[in-house]
C-alpha cells in the first residue's frame, strides 16, 4: 500500500513537473549540445571476456555522446547526458529542473560482463531511477525516488573440479522507494529520510525480503566555533518465507571544535547494533575516535591529526567467538603541503596506524598500516605543466608474518607549445609500481607498469586529429601485456557539423596461462553537430 | 504505522500546494537588479552567456511583485563589493574568480547551494586546503557539460587524479573509462581524514550496486565493520579503482585472507585435499551470512560434513 502511494506520488510529480515546464515555455528556448552518431565495425578473436574495455562494444549504431542542455523558460531547465549507447549497454540521464524549486532526474544504466573461458556465459546489471527534489522555500527540501536494480546471467561458478554447488547464477532484483526533508538554518541542516526495499531473488526464495531504513541526520554549529553531525540509522529486514526479522540499530555523533582559523580539533563515536529476531544473533559495535589539525602558514600548511578508534563485538550465542572482541587502533597523521610559488607545490603526506585485537578469538592479529604519499607538481617553463608522484603503502601483521607493500611512481607531463593558433597537445603519464605480498608459505610479487601517450593536433582548419596509446605491462607472478592505440580524425565540414574517422586497437595477453588472449581491431564512423550559440569549446 | 501515513500525506500535500504556487506565478518576481542591468551595460557578452543556465540573471521587474518562490541571480551575488567598480570602471573592487581565495568563494556559493558537496568541501576537505575552488571544476559562464562542468565530470577529476588514472587501465577495475560509471557515483567530496558523514565508511556506496551484499546479516564479516579511511569496509579487501587481481582484489585468492587469518589444519586435514582452494570456495558468503558465524553459505551448511558430521556447529 505504501510503495504504491509513494509510486503514485513521485509519478505525480514527475507529470506534475513536465506540465509546469511545458505550461510555461512561452518564451522562445535557449538550447545548446553536442550529439555524436557512430557506425561501428569490430573484428575481434580470442576471450573478449579479457579485456573489459570491450564487453560493451558491438557492431552497428552506437550512441557515443548526447548532451543537451537548456532553457526552456522562467529558469526551467532541462539536460539529458547520455553516453556510450550500444546493443549492450544503456547510460544516461534526463534532468528537468525549475532552478532553484524543482528538478526531477531519470537515470538509466545497463551494463554486461563477460566471463573467462567461456562462449556465451554473462551476466547484466541494469538500473533505472528516478529522484526529485522539491524546494518550495530556500530552507526546505523534500525529495523522494524509486529505483530498481536487476542482475541476471551466469556468475563462475565456485568449485571447478565436479563439486556440483547450485548458485552459480545470478538472479535477482531490489526495488527501492524513498521519501525524505531536509530543512536548513543558520548553517545548520537536519535531514529525515525513510527507505522500502524489496529483495526478489529467483533462484533462491529464502533470501527474498523487504526491508525498510529510517535514517536522521543534523550537521551544524552549536556554540563558539563547536560543530555537531549526528546521525540516526534503524533498518528492518524481514524474509518472506521464515517472517525473521533482522534489526540493525545505529547511531553516530561528531563533534568539531574550531577555536581558531589554524586549529581544528573533533572527536567521533559510533554505535551499531545487529539482531536477528528468529535465532536471537546479536552484536554491537561502538567506535570512537578524535583527531587534529593545525596550519601553521598560508604557503606552508601542516596538518596533524590523531584518531584512536575502539571496537568492540559481544556476539551472543556465537559459537566460534562466546567472549566479545576488542580492536583498538592509533593512528597519525603528517601532511605538508608547500605553495613554492603559484605554480609550484610540493604536498606530503604520512599516515601509520598500528591495530592491536585484544580478546579476538578470530583468528586474527594485530596489523599496522604506513601509508605515505608525495606529489611534486607544477610548470616548467611556459609550455610544461608536470606532476610527479611517489606512494608507499604497507599493512603487516607481526604474529601472522604477513606484509602487503605497494610501491610506486607516477609520472604525468602535459606539454602545449605555442605554435599556431591551434597549438597541438601531448599528454604522456606513466605508473610503475610494485606490489609485493609475503607470508610464512605464499609470496605473490608483481611489477606493473602503465604507459600511456596521447597526441591532440589540429592539422588543418577544421581537421583536428588525435593519437594515443595506453600499455600495461604486470610482470612477476603474473604476465599480461595489454594494449590500447586509439587513432582518430575529426573533419567540421560545415560550422557545426563534423565527420569523424576512427581507430582502436585492443590487445591483451597472458604469457603466464596462455588463457584469456584477446585482440580486437575497432572501426567507427561517426557524425557529430554542436548546436546553440553558446555551445564552443575552449 | 499510522504516523509514517500522516508524515506521507502532509508531506504530500506540500508537495502540491508549492507546485501549485508555483505554477500560478507569473513572471519571476521583480528585483532590485539595477546593479546586474548596469554591469550588463558594459559585460554584455558575459551577460548574455549566461543564457540558458540556472545562472541566468534574474529579469528585469516587470510587473513590481516580490515573490519568494525561485531563486534570482544577480552579478553582485558572485562578484562581490562591486560598489567602486560602477562608478568608476578602472578600478577593480569587483571580486573576479581567479582571485578569490576558494574559502571566500566557497561562502558565497553557499548562500544559494547548500548540498552535502558544499558542506564537505568546508569540513577540512584537502580540495579546499589545496586552493580548489568552485569555479576550479565548474563553469558559470558558457558551460558546456552537465553540472556546469567545464569538462566532462570524469575527465576533470582524473587530470588532477593522475595515479588514479593509471590503475583505471589494470586488468580489473570498475569502467569508469568506458563511460559507464563516473567517479562522482562514488565520491561527493571525501573529507580529510575520515569520513564523519557515514556511518559506515565506504561500504552505503559499493552496495548501491553491489546490492546483495547490503544486509544488515546478523554474521558479519569483521573486516566490513573497519571504518578506519583507506583500510575501512569493502576496501580492506579490494582496491577501489583498479587491480591486477580478479574482481579488484588487493591480493590474489587466499593470500588476500591470510593477511590477517591463520588457519590451523586447513593445509594438512583430509589429506591436504583443501591446501590449494580459494577460502572463499567453502567461505563463500564472505561478505555476511543470515546463518553461518563462519560465513558458510547454505548449500555449504545442508552437506553432510557440516549437517551432522565432525564439522556440525
Amino acid at each position: 500500500m505504501i510503495f504504491r502511494g509513494v509510486s503514485c506520488a513521485l509519478s505525480f510529480v514527475a507529470f506534475y513537473a513536465l506540465y509546469v515546464c511545458s505550461a510555461v515555455a512561452q518564451e522562445a528556448p535557449v538550447y545548446y549540445g553536442y550529439i555524436k552518431l557512430g557506425m561501428v565495425a569490430i573484428s575481434q578473436y580470442g576471450d573478449a571476456a579479457s579485456m573489459r574495455e570491450s564487453y560493451n562494444l558491438s557492431n552497428g549504431l552506437t550512441f557515443n555522446k548526447v548532451i543537451l542542455n537548456g532553457k526552456l523558460a522562467k529558469n526551467n531547465m532541462i539536460s539529458l547526458d547520455i553516453e556510450n549507447v550500444t546493443e549492450h549497454q544503456i547510460n544516461g540521464s534526463l534532468e528537468f529542473a525549475a532552478s532553484g524549486v524543482f528538478d526531477i532526474r531519470f537515470d538509466g544504466r545497463r551494463l554486461r560482463y563477460l566471463q573467462p573461458d567461456s562462449g556465451t556465459p554473462e551476466f547484466s546489471r541494469e538500473f533505472k531511477g528516478v529522484t526529485a527534489n522539491l524546494t518550495p522555500q530556500r530552507w526546505l527540501t523534500i525529495y523522494g525516488g524509486l529505483s530498481s536494480q536487476d542482475k541476471h546471467g551466469d556468475r563462475i561458478a565456485l568449485l571447478t573440479d565436479g563439486l556440483d554447488f547450485p548458485g552459480t547464477t545470478y538472479d535477482y532484483s531490489t526495488q527501492t522507494r524513498n521519501i525524505g526533508s531536509e530543512i536548513r538554518w543558520k548553517g545548520r541542516s537536519a535531514e529525515v529520510g525513510y527507505e522500502w526495499r524489496e529483495f526478489k531473488s529467483e533462484n533462491n526464495s529464502l533470501l527474498n525480503r523487504g526491508g525498510r531504513r529510517l535514517r536522521a541526520f543534523v550537521h551544524g554549529p552549536v556554540a563558539g566555533g563547536l560543530s555537531l553531525s549526528a546521525s540516526y540509522i534503524e533498518d528492518k529486514s524481514i524474509f518472506d518465507e521464515t517472517d525473521d526479522l533482522l534489526h540493525m540499530r545505529s547511531y553516530s555523533g561528531t563533534l568539531t571544535l574550531v577555536p581558531t582559523k589554524t586549529l581544528s580539533v573533533s572527536g567521533h563515536v559510533n554505535h551499531k547494533n545487529t539482531r536477528d529476531d528468529l535465532t536471537e544473533v546479536s552484536s554491537r559495535i561502538l567506535t570512537a575516535g578524535g583527531q587534529a589539525s593545525v596550519r601553521f602558514h598560508t604557503s606552508l600548511t601542516t596538518q596533524a591529526g590523531y584518531e584512536y578508534t575502539r571496537r568492540t563485538e559481544l556476539p551472543v550465542e556465537m559459537p566460534v567467538t562466546e567472549d566479545k572482541r576488542e580492536v583498538s587502533s592509533n593512528a597519525f597523521l603528517l601532511g605538508v603541503t608547500e605553495r613554492f610559488s603559484d605554480r609550484t607545490k610540493l604536498i606530503l603526506r604520512y599516515r601509520t596506524r598500528t591495530t592491536d585485537r585484544t580478546k579476538y578469538e578470530g583468528l586474527t592479529g594485530p596489523f599496522d598500516t604506513d601509508n605515505f604519499v608525495s606529489k611534486l607538481e607544477g610548470w616548467a617553463g611556459t609550455y610544461v605543466q608536470y606532476s610527479l608522484a611517489f606512494e608507499d603503502r604497507e599493512r603487516s601483521n607481526d604474529e601472522l608474518l604477513s606484509k602487503g607493500r605497494t610501491t610506486g611512481f607516477t609520472v604525468f607531463a602535459n606539454v602545449s607549445p605555442a605554435l599556431g593558433q591551434h597549438p597541438p597537445s601531448l599528454r604522456l603519464s606513466g605508473s610503475m609500481f610494485r606490489s609485493k605480498f609475503t607470508e610464512q608459505r605464499l609470496d605473490f610479487l608483481t611489477d606493473n607498469i602503465l604507459l600511456s601517450a596521447r597526441l591532440k593536433y589540429t592539422l588543418l582548419k577544421g581537421l583536428n586529429a588525435e593519437a594515443g596509446i595506453t600499455h600495461v605491462d604486470v610482470r612477476k607472478d603474473l604476465n599480461i601485456r595489454k594494449d590500447i592505440v586509439v587513432a582518430s580524425l575529426e573533419y567540421e565540414f560545415v560550422s557545426g557539423y563534423a565527420v569523424g574517422l576512427k581507430y582502436d586497437l585492443f590487445s591483451y595477453d597472458d604469457l603466464l596461462t596462455y588463457r584469456g588472449n584477446y585482440a580486437a581491431n575497432v572501426v567507427t564512423l561517426s557524425l557529430s553537430r554542436k548546436f546553440g550559440s553558446d555551445y564552443s569549446e575552449e | 504505522m499510522s504516523i509514517l501515513k500522516t508524515t506521507l500525506l502532509f508531506a504530500l500535500c506540500l508537495i502540491f500546494l508549492a507546485l501549485s504556487a508555483y505554477s500560478q506565478q507569473g513572471d519571476i518576481p521583480a528585483s532590485p537588479s539595477d546593479i546586474s542591468e548596469q554591469c550588463a551595460m558594459c559585460h554584455e557578452d558575459k551577460a548574455a552567456n549566461l543564457q540558458g543556465t540556472p545562472h541566468a540573471l534574474s529579469s528585469t521587474n516587470k510587473t513590481g511583485k516580490t515573490g519568494k518562490v525561485g531563486i534570482r541571480v544577480f552579478c553582485q551575488d558572485c562578484h562581490l563589493r562591486p560598489g567602486k567598480h560602477l562608478e568608476d570602471p578602472s578600478v577593480e573592487t569587483a571580486s573576479r574568480a581567479a582571485d578569490m581565495p576558494a574559502a571566500e568563494m566557497l561562502a558565497a556559493c553557499s548562500v544559494c547551494h547548500s548540498s552535502q558537496h558544499l558542506r564537505e568541501l568546508g569540513n577540512g576537505n584537502p580540495h579546499l586546503a589545496n586552493g580548489i575552488k568552485c569555479v576550479s571544476c565548474h563553469k558559470i559562464h558558457r558551460p558546456n557539460e552537465p553540472g556546469l562542468l567545464k569538462k566532462p565530470s570524469v575527465e576533470l577529476c582524473l587530470d588532477c587524479h593522475r595515479s588514479v588514472s593509471e590503475t583505471f587501465n589494470l586488468p580489473s577495475h570498475h569502467p569508469v573509462k568506458e563511460g559507464i560509471l563516473k567517479c562522482t557515483d562514488c565520491h561527493i567530496v571525501l573529507s580529510a581524514f575520515d569520513s564523519p558523514f557515514s556511518v559506515e565508511g565506504a561500504r552505503p556506496i559499493c552496495v548501491k550496486c553491489h546490492n546483495e551484499y547490503d544486509g544488515p546479516f546478523p554474521y558479519e564479516h569483521g573486516a566490513l565493520n573497519d571504518y578506519t579511511l583507506e583500510e575501512h569496509g569493502c576496501w580492506t579487501c579490494h582496491e577501489a579503482h583498479g587491480s591486477s587481481n580478479g574482481k579488484l582484489l588487493k591480493e590474489p585468492d587466499r593470500r588476500l585472507c591470510l593477511q590477517c587469518h591463520v588457519v590451523p589444519k586447513h593445509f594438512t586435514a583430509h589429506g591436504g585435499v583443501w591446501a590449494d582452494r580459494r577460502c572463499e570456495e567453502c567461505h563463500s558468503d564472505v561478505h555476511g551470512s543470515y546463518s553461518s558465524p563462519k560465513l558458510f553459505n547454505e548449500d555449504m551448511l545442508s552437506r553432510p560434513c557440516f549437517r551432522a558430521g565432525c564439522h556440525s556447529e
